[in-house]
């Protein structure tokens, strides 16, 4: 039972830390509500309007890209402390090792410079190949993932309009849909 | 020292290759056709080249003159070609003096004839074809004959038999060649059978289908130990099947009766095929394969003794049949025929050395014949039938000259090379081992002499006697595929039916006989020194003789012993030489004395008499076997098998089956929806099916 | 034999290859101007690393014997190694098969070469792992990449559709995957002494060897870890993604997705049932009931279908369950004695790994032809496509000819002989019944095969249907159909040659 009081300390301390800042906001802080203030906050987009409304795609590979090397970052902690506790002999193939980790993870670093990904301005993005690649640059087809009339969206049916799958099942499937006797066309 | 020895094998097969896509490599027929002719011949002859160079330097200096070597080059010799479940055949090539020889005649003479058919396909459009079967053939020849197994062997007769198949059908817009190529496989069929038949019991006594291995372990020196695989001693019952049924496949592919009526037949290929393939090389695949096993062939009497009839029988049925045809060709095949029965004859009486030193003279003479008659036909426009020659010994006298001397030769005439080896056979079969020597000496003189006789019948028929054709006006009976006049023939406008009469064959000097090019009259000048000298060099001072003794078994080694002959050696040469020039003389004789017809009685008494009929019929054998197999056989198939056993039995069960596939198909494929969600549920169900399944399992064991 | 680390890195040393080439082309590709200009480059040193790498795979397949790297984390056995042969040959096919036809279609970027080769290093992992964890993460790392490739067309709904679809499937078929190893370790603490549970196979299988009594959990994690590595070898219920995806994905990733995916997912298999032979009383029947049920669904379902790029893929369904035979024949168990058991298992072996090869080669070569024949605009897809091929592109269909004829199992082929082995070891391991219904299943399958070809060379070509003008050489797929055209025909005759491929699978002993 013991071993677990660092455990309630910590959770302790994370309220109380918690606990002060909210309350040191409201208490400190000057209040001149408006109504931009008094929305919710969503991550800097409107709260409100239609959910289909289009912004950077770019914000998302930054944040993914975040992630990734965050995590793999996050990885040398581990390791630093079983270092420790390895043998000598092991130590220097262990340093390597890192060595090489490391070494993939600037492989991957290297690549999204080299691709232009981490360029959040276009006109600074214009070295990258991107910007020679028709695929990349040309107008995609719009997608519709559900539109108007649709309810919920169905992300498992893919590519599908409302009816059925654009393909897959081979015409004499999906006209055996359109007779509506399995059951995958009931929505 | 790495051999090199792969190189015959394959320099034809790269030829093969070349010939095969130089429709891709050439745009231009005749750069094609200039490319094809200098590659096929030289292919076939670099690997002469190189099995003489073989020959010196790994055969002669090794050990009992035995080496295998591999296939491929670089990997060893055992490197197992298939290994499934305890049967292994390896890739080697087995080089020793007989496999040598072989591969010689094959590539020599085969690369003389390659020559003298780029004369002859000159103007054929479709002149890379036949040298892309050409070249295949001697590839599977070579296979054939320096295999190390009798796998490998079969691959190589199979693959002789295939493009024998192609070849005779090359013209194959004519149908009477279409259906002489079909006869030609079909009949192979039965006695690759046999042969197949005769491998897997090797297989199943011997556990090896290797002719020789390390330490003894292959089936020839398991044979001339006496035992079988595991050891015990060999039971004579089961080797005289074992080599009965690769009798059978000789059979089939060296024409003997019962399975010779294709022979004749396959003469409706080109005359260079007739020369390499059904005179000088795949027919006698059989002799070879006898003479390869002949280790277990001396362990089998009953197998010999068989051997021996049928060979003196193919060779005096031949023989007589030869006496009436008036086809050239056709007395040439049926020589074939009969000399093949002499080769079958020597094996019989265990004499394989005489056999294999007839297939090496016969090889020459008869592809000098061939050809000869090639270069006959090429001078007279495609004529075959020689009523319709004569004269013309002013007319060609080189092709003459060699025709000449080709026919000497095979009559035996004294110290030419038909001579010494038909002697030699002579002189074994009158020593047999079953002390019937005398009857097959007696036969086998017969044989000579009507031999003899009908080949100076044809000399006199188209050289001699007075010309019985226009000179000058001669029509032409080239093939549907012949270059210049393809749209004038037309598809069915061809050989035999060939009255054309619109002024053509200016390219020949307007139907006018003349001699063939020189890249024909090259190669039969060699063939007539080659039958010329073959024999003496080789026959009378047994340097053949110490040669092929690795290769082959020796009599006594079974139960049979050697029996001196009827006659000394000398008087055996006496008598063969007469009987030779009897023949020769009495056929100048009677055609000398008619010189204008050239015929000894009128077609109306031909018909008339019964004997020339069951001649020219060729003792019926094709009248029979149409009866019983075609007709009788046909009706049982049509009404039994067909109507009965095919179309309900057969017929009804697939196409039910089929039909039931198709239904459950078109059923199952609903559950295909497109929708992931249903694809996830399958997997759901396929989860719970397993888990359900395997607890279940779990639970019935640890019940 | 336990290698120290750095033997470990020297064994492994084919997949390092792979990886390290393809981190090369991934820099390359991004960061120099000129290689990214020069189209030929990435596939070039594509195809230089992949030969490097079965270069040294096949230097080290004879000397390999029964390693185990990084502490028994890997298998580096002779097995591994031919697998790492087989799948650098598929690579660097895909590799040569894919160049024009991405450029025609405006895809080449280097980044398609760099995801060949991680999902190849990815299944070449799986064909090492001993251990189950690492197995994950090799799927993993084979998928991953896969999922990308199949949505690699990105402006064609059809890619797009494929590469969600195998994502999600592949997400959930991965869970069991994980979820039966979690299962697997916790049931294995009954059967490991000190009561600590093991991922590792190759303790498994002595630990079973030694006490043949799972408790239910195991079982279940072993249910679960079939799922995982059944889905990914396609085979039936876990099947249904194939055609969808085989169908959406470009023609280019399908052919390397049929042959590399299902080579690494068979190996991985083979590695974890050999492991539990000891138990195989309790899967054998479920594994021979999958076999079935997957020869006969793939051959079924495939009769009814006018893609041709859906036949290949029931046809890829159906060789998985040939393979699954395969499988079923390692136990030997209607063998009578330990050494026909012995000589069963080392016939599946050699069999399996084999077959492998062939159904890579013949697959890579069967969309090699339509990669070929497509390289002119539209993809060709469909049965119309190809009517009378044989007079409009003559070589293409005497190739496709030749692919078909040896993925229906017809000599002089490949496919032929791999069919024999399997057969041959499904009598060995006493089967009969099982070998009789691989032989029915085939029959069915000729009907497909039969009717492409027949399309191909007894229909007039189709007014409507894109009439492929004659194919101009294209260099890459034009050697990469050559070399699988003459490896079918060439080991379909002397499947000898590949007789040291096959006894390295037999080093992979029965625990």
């Amino acid at each position: 039972m013991v071993e677990y009081i660092p455990l309630l300390v910590m959770l302790l301390v994370s309220a109380v830390v918690a606990g002060v800042m909210v309350s040191a906001s409201a208490v400190l802080g000057p209040r001149k509500p408006s109504g931009y203030k008094a929305s919710s906050y969503e991550c800097g987009m409107s709260p409100v309007g239609t959910a289909r409304e289009r912004f950077p795609i770019k914000f998302y590979l930054i944040a993914m890209l975040f992630i990734v090397f965050d995590i793999e970052t996050i990885f040398l902690y581990p390791w630093a402390v079983t270092y420790r506790a390895l043998p000598h002999a092991l130590r220097v193939f262990e340093l390597v090792e890192m060595g090489v980790f490391v070494l993939i993870l600037f492989v991957g670093y290297f690549y999204i410079i080299g691709k232009g990904a981490l360029d959040w301005d276009e006109s600074e993005a214009a070295t990258s190949n991107d910007r020679h690649d028709p695929t990349v640059m040309a107008p995609r087809p719009p997608l519709r993932y559900g539109n108007e009339d649709s309810g919920p969206v169905d992300i498992t049916r893919a590519a599908g309009t409302v009816g059925a799958p654009t393909y897959g099942a081979s015409s004499q499937e999906q006209g055996l849909q359109s007779a509506g006797t399995a059951a995958g066309s009931v929505r | 020292m790495p051999s090199y020895a792969w190189l015959i094998v394959w320099l034809p097969l790269l030829g093969f290759l070349h010939n095969a896509f130089a429709g891709y490599l050439y745009k231009d027929l005749a750069a094609r056709k200039k490319a094809v002719s200098y590659i096929a011949p030289g292919v076939v002859l670099a690997a002469f080249v190189v099995t003489l160079a073989v020959l010196k330097n790994e055969v002669l200096t090794a050990a009992d003159h035995r080496v295998i070597v591999p296939l491929i080059p670089g990997l060893s010799p055992e490197t197992p070609w298939i290994n499934i479940a305890g049967f292994k055949a390896n890739f080697g090539l087995l080089l020793d003096p007989l496999s040598m020889l072989m591969a010689m005649v094959v590539t020599g003479i085969g690369g003389l004839i390659h020559i003298y058919a780029t004369g002859y396909m000159a103007e054929d459009r479709e002149q890379p074809r036949f040298f892309t079967y050409f070249n295949l053939f001697i590839f599977m020849m070579l296979l054939l004959v320096l295999g190390s197994n009798f796998l490998m062997m079969f691959v190589g007769w199979e693959g002789v038999g295939s493009c024998s198949y192609l070849l005779i059908s090359f013209w194959y817009t004519d149908e009477n060649n279409a259906k002489a190529g079909n006869k030609a496989f079909i009949v192979n069929r039965v006695g690759d059978l046999g042969f197949a038949l005769g491998m897997m019991a090797i297989w199943s006594v011997f556990g090896t289908l290797s002719y020789f291995g390390e330490k003894g372990t292959g089936v020839m020196q398991m044979a001339a130990r006496h035992v079988d695989l595991l050891g015990n001693p060999l039971n004579i019952g089961v080797v005289t099947l074992i080599c009965s049924l690769l009798f059978v496949g000789a059979m089939g592919k060296s024409a003997q009766i019962p399975l010779w009526v294709w022979l004749p037949d396959a003469m409706a290929g080109p005359t260079p095929v007739s020369a390499l393939i059904h005179a000088a090389t795949m027919v006698t695949a059989g002799v070879v394969m006898l003479t390869r096993c002949s280790w277990l062939f001396v362990q089998a009497p009953g197998a010999l003794q068989l051997v021996g009839w049928i060979g003196l029988a193919t060779a005096f049925v031949g023989a007589t049949i030869g006496l009436v045809q008036s086809d050239i060709k056709r007395v040439l095949a049926f020589s074939t025929v009969s000399q093949l029965g002499y080769m079958f004859l020597a094996c019989g009486v265990g004499n394989f050395t005489a056999g294999m030193f007839h297939v090496l003279t016969h090889a020459c003479f008869k592809a000098l014949l061939f050809l000869g008659s090639g270069a006959v036909i090429h001078s007279m426009h495609g004529e075959q039938d020689m009523r319709k020659m004569g004269g013309l010994k002013k007319l060609i006298p080189r092709t003459w000259f060699v025709m000449f001397i080709g026919t000497y030769a095979i009559a035996g005439f004294p110290f030419l090379s038909g001579f010494f080896s038909k002697d030699e056979i002579l002189g074994s079969a009158s020593a047999s081992p079953w002390g019937n020597g005398v009857l097959l000496y007696g036969v086998g003189l017969l044989t000579a002499f009507m031999t003899a006789f009908y080949m100076n019948r044809l000399m006199h028929k188209t050289f001699y006697t007075d010309a019985r054709f226009v000179d000058g006006e001669l029509h032409a009976h080239h093939h549907s595929n012949f270059d210049e006049h393809e749209d004038a023939h037309g598809a069915d406008a061809h050989a035999h039916e060939g009255a054309n009469d619109h002024g053509h064959g200016d390219a020949h000097g307007g139907g006018t006989v003349h001699e063939s090019p020189p890249s024909m009259m090259i190669p039969l000048y060699v063939l007539a020194v080659l039958s010329v000298l073959v024999g003496i060099v080789l026959g009378p001072t047994k340097i053949f003789e110490h040669f092929l003794e690795p290769s082959v078994a020796r009599l006594d080694l079974g139960p049979l012993a050697e029996v001196t002959p009827l006659v000394p050696e000398i008087v055996g040469w006496v008598i063969s030489g007469a009987i030779a020039i009897g023949g020769l003389t009495l056929a100048a004789m009677l055609y000398g004395s008619r010189k204008q017809t050239g015929e000894l009685t009128t077609e109306a008494s031909k018909v008339k008499n019964p004997l020339y009929a069951f001649l020219a019929n060729k003792w019926c054998f094709d009248l029979v076997y149409n009866k019983v197999f075609i007709t009788i056989g046909g009706k049982f198939a049509d009404r039994v098998l067909w109507k009965y056993v095919d179309v309900r039995l057969i017929d009804g069960a697939v196409n039910g089956v089929a039909n039931a596939v198709g239904k459950i198909s078109g059923t199952i494929r609903k559950v295909q929806t497109g929708y992931v969600r249903n694809y996830a549920l399958g997997i759901l169900f396929g989860v719970v099916a397993l888990l359900v399944g395997l607890l279940a399992q779990w639970t019935t064991l640890n019940r | 034999m336990i290698l120290s680390n750095g033997a470990s890195l020297a064994a492994i040393a084919p997949i390092l290859a792979v990886m390290i080439t393809g981190m090369i082309v991934l820099l390359g590709d991004s960061c120099l101007k000129l290689w990214r200009q020069a189209k030929w480059v990435s596939p070039t040193i594509s195809v230089l690393g992949l030969v490097v790498s079965a270069a040294l795979a096949c230097s080290l397949i004879g000397t390999s014997g029964q390693q185990l790297a990084f502490s028994g984390a890997l298998t580096a056995d002779a097995f591994s190694q031919a697998c790492n042969i087989i799948l650098a040959v598929i690579a660097a096919l895909a590799v040569m098969g894919s160049a024009t036809y991405l450029e025609n279609r405006g895809l080449q970027h280097g980044e398609y070469y760099v995801l060949v080769l991680f999902s190849t290093s990815g299944a070449m992992l799986m064909a090492a792992a001993s251990e189950l964890i690492v197995l994950f993460v090799a799927v993993e790392i084979l998928s991953v990449a896969l999922y990308v490739l199949a949505g690699y067309a990105r402006t064609e709904r059809k890619s797009e559709e494929a590469a969600l679809k195998y994502f999600l499937l592949g997400a959930f078929a991965g869970g069991f995957l994980l979820y039966g190893i979690a299962l697997i370790y916790g049931g294995s603490s009954s059967i490991v002494p000190g009561q600590v549970g093991t991922t590792n196979l190759r303790a498994l299988g002595i630990y079973l060897h030694q006490m043949p009594a799972p408790n239910q959990m195991f079982i279940a994690g072993t249910a679960l870890l079939m799922v995982g590595l059944a889905f990914k070898a396609a085979l039936v219920p876990f099947h249904m993604w194939t055609p969808d995806v085989y169908e959406g994905a470009p023609t280019s990733v399908t052919a390397f997705m049929a042959a590399a995916a299902k080579v690494g997912a068979f190996a991985a298999i083979l590695r974890v049932f050999n492991a539990f032979i000891p138990i195989s009383e309790y899967w054998l029947i479920i594994v021979q009931v999958l076999a079935v049920a997957t020869m006969f669904g793939g051959n079924i379902l495939a009769v009814v279908q006018d893609n041709v790029k859906r036949i290949l893929a029931y046809s890829s369904i159906a060789h998985a369950g040939y393979l699954m035979v395969g499988i079923s024949a390692l136990t030997g168990s209607g063998a009578a004695t330990d050494a026909l058991k012995a000589e069963a298992h080392s016939a599946a072996m050699g069999g399996i790994t084999f077959y492998l090869l062939a159904y890579g080669i013949m697959t890579m070569g069967a969309f090699g032809v339509l990669i070929w024949i497509s390289r002119r605009g539209r993809d060709v897809q469909t049965l119309n496509d190809l009517k009378g091929l044989v007079k409009t592109d003559p070589v293409a269909a005497y190739t496709m000819l030749i692919f078909m004829l040896s993925l229906g199992g017809i000599p002089p082929t490949m496919g032929f002989m791999g069919k024999w082995f399997l057969f041959y070891a499904t009598l060995q391991a006493g089967q009969l019944w099982l070998a009789v219904t691989l032989a029915l299943a085939s029959i069915i399958s000729i009907y497909y095969y039969l009717r492409v070809v027949w399309v191909m060379c007894f229909t007039e070509p189709d007014e409507n249907a894109v009439a492929p003008g004659r194919a101009v050489a294209s260099g890459g797929v034009v050697v990469s159909l050559i070399a699988s055209a003459a490896a079918t025909l060439l080991f379909g005759v002397a499947p000898g040659l590949l007789h040291s491929l096959m006894d390295a699978a037999s080093t992979v002993l029965r625990p």
